[in-house]
């Protein structure tokens, strides 16, 4: 054996310390401390380490359970035993049960744990008779026997969420070996159902509403208890029912896909299916104001081929429907994706202050409503109907920007007070052999990851990002990816890859990546920072101003006496809260830190100027001088509009002081204005939502945020027209330049600092592909591509795809150098060449990239769901050492809770289905005719999305309502027919055959009751 | 059935809830941010743990203890307001202070104290302080820290090390 070589990384050191190794293991770690001092005196310190860590966890606090806890737990434990050796026998188990239903409420849970699960005929019975498993507390007990009260609940609470939990685990989850009934009788769709009733424990009244109404598809068919909440008919007790608190649910019926639940704990509004979509989708569910409820009944079915709530379509609006006049319009998205909820939607324009004084209870004929509704909303309502699409029903997806997609579109909420700067998707380019712009696309490298800090903040408070939060480019280069070190002198390396695009067949995902010269803490050059604080009174939350200061106290330990910083603070009046002090004067920094009060208005003006000129004055050549700004971005005195703004950073920037831009706390954020201002002033812009974040930002990144290798940097790709079809930058929507740019050095461009990595992914069309579909009459948009099947011919560059370059300024100097390098890429799979297994980093980021694309409900998010982004992500996680990889998992499993809980759909327990294989027109078309009951075929559309909403085929029947459909227009009124991918628009029907939905509401409710399969009644399907 | 030759099922779980109960308390605590919440998903681990077989779960009790607990304290987590791990500092309830993110005016005072290792923990990604806990808090083995969090076995001695590592240089800096 030679002598192992110590390396302070080897996570054996640890292991060994912790006695976790195997002999061969321990004697190779034995050896080497016999031979390397470096090795002992490492592992000594690790030894001292892990026994103050052992020492100070073990002496942390450890609460235990309370007492009452701890006797239901007895309780339950003797329960679990009498009744282990009883199973089967159901008197007893009623027994048991009632008996567990008598502990008080604390131990009511304990037992309900029990009940369900050990004593699966009571619970199966329970279900029966009254159609939720009857989940009882207390003293809700005795009334609660009615169907329509099936569950009973006088608040919400942790408690009795913790409880639900238990149950639906128990049903569905846990222990089906025990309890097959229980998990048979108990349809999830109910148990979800009641779980959401639950579930929005600690929201406040005016939220509430928000999380009361719930659609839920009904996932699992035919299931009886499920049946018979919908055998109760709404209007059966909408009539005694005032609108007023009640503690009892208000169950909703639509049609069989469909159950509204409403409690109404503040005397919320129980809506019919579509309209609570709209109330999601508008995110300003009625402002509760118990005081004065109203409710609006919409009793005409809507005659409309499908199958929403059409026997039921009940909207009952309970109090509070006094919308803020400032509130998103709810119609706005209604009709876009729902035309035929249209009328409801209407209806529910009306809840406009004037409505809300109506009588209590009292009913309001649909007409009237929306005749209301018009006066006061008219110019919403116009807008709404411009933008009323066709869309076949029970789409239970629903999005915001009036798209709609099949899948799991993701519904975003109001933003609130924030405000983002619209996105609007790079689009496929066709590269040209005569036209250069068009074979050039030309980025301005950036290394913002604020959006991706911003978007978790959203989820983390179980919200859906709005779409334009979302830049795609910041999600990417939030994690490191595994780059080559450049070079020699060269700031960069360049690495580049082509693998198939995992979203969409037959096309390829291409990366460029950056990975900037990485230089060591202890040779950064000397920083002269200013922070730069807003210190106004919307600064005040705890994690805003507060969190400011935990992270420059982390920044601060980090300085040295070679560093200076000073802090300027702006509200009303901008001062300065410390000269520049050098870092060896920690005790005074932390002072002025520690003395930080918030207040005022914020002039960012004043501010601004004022650390520029601290900054200048106390200019450090050659090294980083830096103004750190970190706001909420509300400014709003003195320069409030941004081009003044981003005039005067832009003129401060001249000076060579750089700016990096801190977004904190949320509510108030200005996140294009932040991302503007660090553009133009040289910098970067970070969102800073946690003390890790901060530490990420200001201490890990510090030397790269500090010591910029190169600025103005530009990357342009050449596509060659030989190769390539078409292409798409994915993201960067706002750092894209023209291709002139590129050498124009007055264009400014982003900046790159120590040990950065910057990431860009194309889509790419191959030609051949793009060829084949011309020839096989696949284009997307009915033949706008003009694509000459004798392509260009570039000589010797057959095999490239694409080319890249790159641009960029030494940090002190003001003209550009090219970087002349080959970085030709060709593809892998066209030229034949087998497909090389593509880098798990690749992969991920790919990951990362979809992810956002289904963020943004983008259009080009191809056949991957949050389902795949999640598989691809935990199988190319790698060592992940920061976590960054772990916690994006656990996002993206919240995503899918977030949009689970909207669809009623439990997304990670629903399999990723394959596509079907497509027919050939001759074999689709004669299926589109569904033996013979169609003829005459007015329209063939392509809708490949709607794949997930109807499957392979679906006998969809007469539709009339619109002339558009998802960017088809044009279209005139016919039957239609769904054959992946293509809907089918026939004009005639035979008449035997056809079922009319407009009089039989119930059967046309079968023919699309849920998302992803035909419906089993739907006539002449196969 | 609660016989065989074990103790019997209420017993069982007696002991183990004499054991295991504070542990489970304070780990779950670091998940959900809120020792109520905490306090329901320990309860209702060890309503679990009532449904179990004892034979079933002898020799990997404590894992199975902290993998039940886990999941569910992530799956409370999802409703609750109150997260540790993301510092949602809109959020002060009364508990605050015990998470893992104390409050900035107590994290300068604790500066000197003998708490500075628990403070540098608390600046730890979130999975390496998860790990470190259930290593030197709950003595559980790398192969069981793996079972409970899902991660490899490798990942774990990884993620220990690296945490570990950064730790001792934190303490170390003057």
């Amino acid at each position: 054996m030679t002598n192992p070589s110590f390396n302070s990384d080897d996570p054996r050191l640890t292991a060994f310390v912790l006695g976790e190794l195997d002999d061969a293991d321990r004697a190779a770690v034995e050896q080497l401390l016999e031979s390397s001092p470096e090795a002992r005196a490492f592992v000594d310190d690790l030894q001292d380490t892990i026994g103050a860590l052992r020492d100070e966890l073990s002496a942390e606090s450890a609460p235990a359970l309370t007492n009452d806890q701890r006797a239901a737990l007895q309780q339950a434990a003797a329960i679990a035993e009498t009744a282990a050796g009883q199973t089967q026998q159901g008197s007893a188990s009623t027994t048991h049960s009632r008996r567990g239903l008598y502990l008080g409420t604390t131990a009511t849970i304990a037992a309900l744990g029990i009940v369900v699960a050990i004593l699966p005929q009571f619970a199966a019975q329970r279900t029966t008779n009254s159609p939720a498993i009857a989940l009882r507390i207390s003293d809700e007990e005795a009334s609660s026997t009615s169907a329509g009260s099936a569950v009973a609940m006088s608040e919400t609470s942790d408690r009795h969420d913790a409880t639900l939990s238990a149950i639906r685990d128990i049903a569905q989850l846990e222990n089906p070996r025990e309890s097959p009934a229980a998990s048979d009788g108990a349809d999830p769709a109910t148990v979800t159902a009641m779980k959401r009733k639950l579930a929005p424990a600690d929201e406040a009244p005016a939220d509430a509403s928000k999380t009361l109404l719930q659609v839920v598809p009904q996932v699992a068919a035919g299931s009886k208890d499920f049946r018979a909440i919908q055998e109760h008919p709404f209007s059966d007790t909408k009539s005694d029912r005032s609108g007023a608190a009640r503690s009892d649910a208000a169950v909703t019926l639509g049609s069989s896909s469909r159950l509204t639940t409403a409690p109404s704990p503040a005397g919320a509004a129980g809506i019919g299916g579509a309209v609570s979509r709209e109330e999601r989708l508008s995110g300003n569910v009625a402002k509760a104001s118990p005081g004065r409820p109203a409710q609006i009944a919409e009793t005409r079915s809507n005659p409309a081929p499908d199958s929403h709530p059409t026997s039921a379509p009940a909207v009952s609006v309970a109090s509070g429907l006094a919308r803020n006049p400032s509130a998103k319009p709810i119609a706005e998205g209604a009709p876009v994706a729902m035309p035929v909820q249209m009328e409801a939607a209407r209806g529910l324009q009306s809840t406009t202050p004037q409505l809300a004084g109506q009588q209590r209870g009292s009913r309001i004929d649909n007409l009237a409503v929306t005749t209301t509704g018009e006066s006061l909303r008219e110019s919403e309502r116009n807008q709404a109907i411009r933008s009323r699409r066709i869309v076949p029903p029970a789409d239970p997806y629903f999005l915001e920007q009036g798209e709609t997609r099949g899948g799991f579109a993701l519904l975003q909420k109001n933003a609130g007070n924030e405000t983002y700067d619209p996105i609007v998707e790079n689009e496929f380019v066709v590269p040209d052999a005569k036209d250069a712009d068009k074979r050039l696309s030309t980025i301005s490298v950036d290394v913002d990851t604020a959006a991706y800090a911003n978007v978790r903040r959203f989820l983390m408070q179980d919200r859906l990002p709005p779409p334009n939060a979302v830049r795609i480019e910041e999600l990417v280069n939030y994690f490191k990816y595994d780059y080559p070190q450049p070079k020699g002198d060269d700031p960069f390396s360049v690495t580049t890859e082509v693998m198939l695009c995992p979203w969409q067949p037959g096309h390829r995902l291409a990366r460029i990546g950056l990975h900037a010269k990485t230089i060591d803490k202890s040779q950064r050059p000397p920083a002269n920072l200013v922070f730069l604080l807003d210190v106004s009174g919307s600064m005040r939350p705890a994690n805003k101003l507060p969190l400011v200061q935990q992270a420059m106290r982390l920044l601060v330990e980090e300085m040295t006496e070679d560093d200076q910083i000073a802090i300027v603070t702006y509200a009303s009046n901008a001062g300065l809260r410390l000269v520049s002090t050098p870092g060896s004067k920690k005790p005074e920094i932390l002072q002025a830190i520690d003395s930080l009060t918030a207040g005022g208005s914020t002039n960012g003006e004043g501010g601004i100027k004022l650390a520029y000129d601290t900054a200048i004055r106390h200019y450090v050549e050659e090294g980083a001088n830096r103004v750190i700004l970190c706001t909420d971005g509300d400014f709003n005195v003195g320069i409030s509009n941004d081009n003044e703004l981003v005039e005067l950073i832009q003129e401060k920037a001249a000076s060579g002081v750089f700016l990096s831009v801190f977004g904190f706390g949320m509510g108030n954020l200005k996140d294009g204005k932040l991302e503007k201002l660090a553009d133009k002033g040289n910098g970067q812009y970070g969102y800073i939502d946690s003390l890790q974040e901060a530490r990420r930002a200001f201490n890990d990144d510090l030397a790269g945020t500090l010591y910029t290798v190169a600025k103005d940097v530009k990357l342009q790709a050449e596509f060659n027209p030989a190769t390539v079809g078409a292409y798409r930058l994915i993201g960067y929507e706002n750092r894209k330049l023209a291709a002139a740019d590129f050498t124009d050095d007055t264009k400014d461009a982003g900046e790159i600092g120590a040990g950065h990595t910057v990431t860009a992914l194309y889509e790419i069309i191959p030609r051949q592909v793009m060829v084949e579909r011309l020839k096989s009459n696949e284009l997307r948009y009915g033949g706008t591509f003009e694509l000459p099947v004798d392509g260009p011919k570039v000589d010797g560059f057959s095999d490239e795809l694409f080319y890249v370059r790159l641009r960029y300024k030494q940090p002190d100097e003001e003209t550009s150098q090219p970087v002349e390098a080959d970085y030709p890429v060709s593809d892998v799979a066209i030229t034949g060449k087998p497909v090389a297994a593509p880098s798990t980093d690749f992969q991920f980021a790919a990951a990362v990239a979809s992810f956002g694309m289904n963020l943004r409900n983008s259009q080009y998010r191809g056949n991957w769901d949050l389902r795949h982004v999640y598989d691809v992500a935990v199988q190319t996680r790698g060592d992940d050492p920061d976590g960054r990889r772990a916690e994006f998992i656990d996002l993206v499993q919240r995503t899918m809770r977030i949009v689970g809980q909207q669809v009623g759909i439990d997304l990670q327990k629903l399999p990723i289905s394959e596509r079907p294989a497509e027919l050939t027109p001759s074999e689709a078309r004669i299926k589109a005719a569904v033996d013979g009951k169609y003829r005459r075929l007015l329209k063939k559309i392509e809708v490949r999305d709607d794949l997930q909403q109807y499957g392979a085929f679906n006998d969809f029947g007469f539709w009339d309502k619109s002339t558009e459909y998802k960017g088809h227009s044009d279209l005139l009124p016919g039957y239609w027919v769904y054959v992946y991918p293509h809907w089918y628009i026939w004009a005639e029907a035979v008449e035997a055959r056809v079922s009319s939905p407009e009089t039989k509401p119930g059967e046309a409710s079968g023919t699309s009751d849920s998302a992803g399969k035909p419906a089993a009644e739907s006539p002449g399907k196969q | 059935m609660g016989t065989n030759g074990h103790a019997s099922q209420s017993e069982w779980v007696s002991n183990t809830l004499q054991r295991f109960e504070q542990p489970l308390v304070r780990y779950a605590q670091r998940i959900t941010g809120d020792l109520e919440t905490a306090r329901e998903v320990v309860q209702d681990t060890f309503l679990r743990l009532c449904r179990q077989q004892q034979a079933a779960i002898d020799g990997h009790l404590s894992q199975w203890l902290f993998t039940v607990c886990r999941n569910r304290a992530l799956d409370v987590q999802q409703k609750e307001r109150r997260m540790s791990t993301t510092l949602n500092l809109d959020q002060q309830t009364g508990s605050a202070t015990s998470l893992a993110t104390a409050a900035p005016d107590q994290a300068v005072e604790t500066r000197d104290s003998a708490a500075r290792v628990l403070e540098f923990l608390d600046q730890l990604p979130t999975n390496q302080q998860e790990v470190i806990r259930l290593k030197f808090q709950n003595d559980l083995s790398y192969r069981e820290i793996a079972e409970v969090t899902g991660l490899t076995v490798s990942n774990v001695g990884f993620l220990l090390h690296v945490g570990i590592k950064q730790l001792k240089k934190l303490m170390k800096e003057p």
